[in-house]
């Protein structure tokens, strides 16, 4: 769906936050895709990881909280371990699924996260 | 004793190959189509991959053509006839009008490329709409000052306008644009910060030593947005314009307001190209371009013995590389000079 | 969704390139630069839809995706894309080729369903390929309608066709096989596959299409170039 880019980076709410939880090299990403192969979860993902980044970028708030696959990563961490640029995934993803439940937005599949179910309740959340 | 030279185009290329043989105690003609030596790079802010100033550079390198008594430079001239064979050509060159007979052992090729103007795609509205320009007149503007009233608005650099595409355009490459592209939209950032760039690529093609690191310098230090997806439309808007174009790393249209645009335009053979090369009996390729000995090996050789080949009226070139050609070209010629 | 790139095949794309009269060909020249994608009205407005994501799979193969997509029926020929690719692919024609194909596997068929109408009463009844009852009901709250407009300008409310023109009508139905056509879609029945049953998928595996007039069954499409919104499962 056509969608605009807004030049106010400073209105991209999701981009701020994402930032100020320890994310400065969002904009390093070299498009490879090669996260996205190598993610032992992203046959079962809407978005590949680098899908998910370039639309944080965008500002595509709506479309990333609804996604799957910020549920289903395992925060394994593999695709920072062999990113070019090492894109922090797995802290993006933590973010995205705390961003999502300060809206109300409930998973919506059946393959949550394992850790992200049992520390749902937990007071510190998601560690790192 | 030591044949002339005839070098035709006093561009970058020319002006290496001239200056070069000049240096081995050679005398050198050069024709030049213009008024003023330089060709393309006269239109230059800065360049790429250093940023470095291209008006001072160019002027050091012109004032050592000018300032030497070896090179003999015909403004406003162009070369009517070539006849004989490596070592001993008798060419005929129109100066300012008048016709002069010239006896060369060796001839080089440097006249250039011709900047496309856009003007069949009616898509993006060049000379249709305000605030549509080329990359070209981009750099003039830079050069004087234009860019600056565009603080605080949003500035879209367009990809392969007129390269690769089949229908309007050329289907080859014109391998440096991207580059030149990434250049402007960070003269943009250093000149007007509080502009936003927006760059739309198909790929990023930075084939040189150091392009690849300024393009994601671009990107990473100055905040240039990168958004893969060829432009399909600039429409006029309130004032504004629209670009419309897919982001194709998500797979979504996407809209833009935008206040300038700058269509990297290809770079084509120059419009007499194939009449220069009817003259010298060179062959070209079926753009235009003029076509090596051997593509690999013989990079700086035309088809015909004794009639060398430097620059940008070869293919789209950088200036590194047409510096190159124009030395190289230089030194091979020496063997017909005696 | 993971992809097994082993599954495609080419078949498809090669068989069809010479039925379609030469205009389907060229698709290897796609430079995936999304000109079209960009400017694609339909793309616009639909969550998924991506005219350069089909002539991707085209060209690689996986026509499985493409032929059973909901994607496919959502371009409208406006030739937009045509008009504006830089390698001159006809991408409306395209579709035209990938929906047939789509049809001779068994998807689709209720769309083309719903046109049996305007087929049958306005276009070969009438004559006329604007039905004047079925407008655009947005078009009919700003514009007004279009035969009351016709009505104030002194023209009759209907556009009339002669009994000559209509009967030509019907003569080139009868010989392009249109008429064929619509007698074979005569009832759509509607596999449901989201309530498949391992003996229903041997049924559907092992059995043709029938091809009989007046009972053409379908299968469910599925959005296969991305999710809508809301999740995976609603397809
Ligand atoms: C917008 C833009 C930005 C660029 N930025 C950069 C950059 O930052 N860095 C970089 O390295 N490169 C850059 N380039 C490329 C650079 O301009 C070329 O590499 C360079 O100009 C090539 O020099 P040349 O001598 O081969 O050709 P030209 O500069 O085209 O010179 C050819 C000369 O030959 C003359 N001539 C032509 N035909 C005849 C004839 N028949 N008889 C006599 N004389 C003739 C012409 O008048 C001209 O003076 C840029 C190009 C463009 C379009
Ligand atoms: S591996 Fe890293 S650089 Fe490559 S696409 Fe993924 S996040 Fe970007
Ligand atoms: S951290 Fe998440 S996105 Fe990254 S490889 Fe693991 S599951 Fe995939
Ligand atoms: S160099 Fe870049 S912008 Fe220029 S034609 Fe090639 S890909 Fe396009
Ligand atoms: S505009 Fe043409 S070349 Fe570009 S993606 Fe679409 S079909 Fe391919
Ligand atoms: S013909 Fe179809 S795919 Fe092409 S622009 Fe129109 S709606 Fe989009």
């Amino acid at each position: 769906m056509l969608y605009k880019i807004g030049s106010d980076q400073k209105k991209n709410r999701i981009l701020q936050k994402i930032k100020s939880s320890g994310n400065d090299n969002l904009n390093q990403c070299l498009q490879c895709y090669k996260c996205g192969g190598m993610c032992q979860k992203s046959d079962k993902f809407d978005y590949t990881p680098r899908q998910i980044l370039e639309q944080i970028i965008d500002g595509l708030e709506e479309s990333i909280l609804n996604s799957r696959a910020i549920w289903i990563c395992e925060t394994c961490n593999e695709c920072k371990i062999d990113c070019p640029v090492a894109i922090n995934f797995k802290k993006i993803m933590a973010s995205l699924r705390e961003i999502a439940r300060e809206e109300g937005i409930e998973p919506n599949t059946e393959e949550v996260n394992r850790k992200f179910v049992k520390k749902a309740h937990c007071p510190k959340k998601e560690d790192d | 004793m030591s044949k002339k030279a005839l070098v035709i185009g006093g561009g970058i290329a020319g002006i290496n190959a001239a200056v070069e043989l000049a240096n081995n105690d050679k005398l050198v003609i050069l024709v030049e189509k213009n008024g003023e030596l330089g060709g393309n790079v006269n239109d230059m802010a800065a360049t790429f991959p250093e940023l470095d100033e291209a008006q001072p550079l160019l002027d050091e390198q012109k004032s050592k053509v000018e300032d030497n008594e070896n090179i003999d430079i015909k403004f406003n001239s162009e070369v009517i006839s070539v006849s004989g064979k490596a070592g001993d050509f008798k060419v005929e060159i129109n100066e300012d009008g008048n016709t002069v007979a010239e006896e060369v052992g060796a001839i080089i090729v440097a006249t250039g490329f011709n900047y496309m103007e856009p003007n069949d795609y009616s898509e993006y509205g060049y000379s249709r709409l305000d605030n549509v320009v080329t990359s070209q007149e981009y750099e003039r503007m830079v050069m004087n000052g234009d860019i600056k009233k565009y603080s605080n608005s949003n500035v879209v650099f367009v990809h392969c306008v007129g390269s690769r595409d089949r229908v309007k355009g050329y289907r080859y490459c014109s391998k440096i644009c991207c580059t030149y592209s990434a250049k402007h939209a960070l003269l943009l950032k250093q000149e007007v910060p509080s502009a936003n760039a927006f760059v739309f690529y198909i790929d990023i093609r930075a084939l040189g030593k150091g392009y690849e690191e300024f393009i994601r310098d671009a990107i990473e230090d100055y905040g240039v947005r990168y958004i893969r997806g060829r432009v399909s439309k600039v429409i006029n808007k309130e004032d504004t314009l629209l670009v419309k174009a897919e982001n194709s790393l998500i797979g979504n249209p996407v809209e833009l307001n935008a206040d300038l645009v700058v269509l990297a335009s290809a770079m084509e053979p120059q419009k007499d190209s194939k009449e220069l090369a009817e003259i010298l009996g060179i062959e070209t390729d079926d753009y235009g371009f003029y076509k090596e000995a051997q593509s690999n090996m013989e990079p700086v050789k035309s088809s015909k013995e004794g009639i060398f080949l430097a620059g940008s009226c070869t293919a789209p070139l950088e200036i590194r590389e047409s510096v190159a050609m124009g030395k190289a070209a230089a030194s091979e010629s020496l063997s017909f000079l005696g | 969704m993971l992809e097994k790139a082993n599954d495609w095949s080419d078949t498809f794309y090669d068989k069809w390139k010479p039925i379609a009269m030469g205009f389907v060909n060229g698709a290897e020249k796609c430079l995936q630069c999304g000109k079209c994608t960009g400017q694609c009205p339909a793309a616009a407005v639909n969550p998924s839809y991506n005219p350069r994501k089909i002539i991707y799979d085209l060209v690689n193969g996986n026509i499985k995706r493409v032929l059973s997509s909901v994607e496919l029926w959502q371009c409208f020929f406006c030739s937009g894309c045509f008009a504006t690719c830089p390698v001159d692919i006809n991408f409306p024609f395209f579709v035209f080729m990938l929906r047939l194909g789509a049809m001779s596997q068994g998807f689709g068929w209720e769309d083309v369903k719903q046109l049996e109408k305007y087929a049958e009463k306005d276009y070969l009844q009438d004559g006329i390929t604007v039905s004047p009852e079925e407008r655009n009901p947005y078009v009919i709250e700003e514009r007004g309608d279009i035969a009351d407009i016709r009505q104030k300008a002194g023209m009759p409310r209907q556009r009339e066709v002669s009994d000559e023109a209509i009967a030509e009508i019907n003569m080139i139905s009868d010989l392009s096989g249109m008429t064929n056509f619509m007698k074979k879609i005569g009832g759509v029945e509607l596999y449901d596959c989201s309530k498949c049953t391992p003996k229903i998928e041997e049924k559907c595996k092992s059995k043709e299409l029938p091809k009989k007039v007046g009972n053409v069954k379908t299968h469910y499409r599925f959005y296969n170039y991305g999710v809508p919104i809301g999740g995976a499962d609603n397809a």
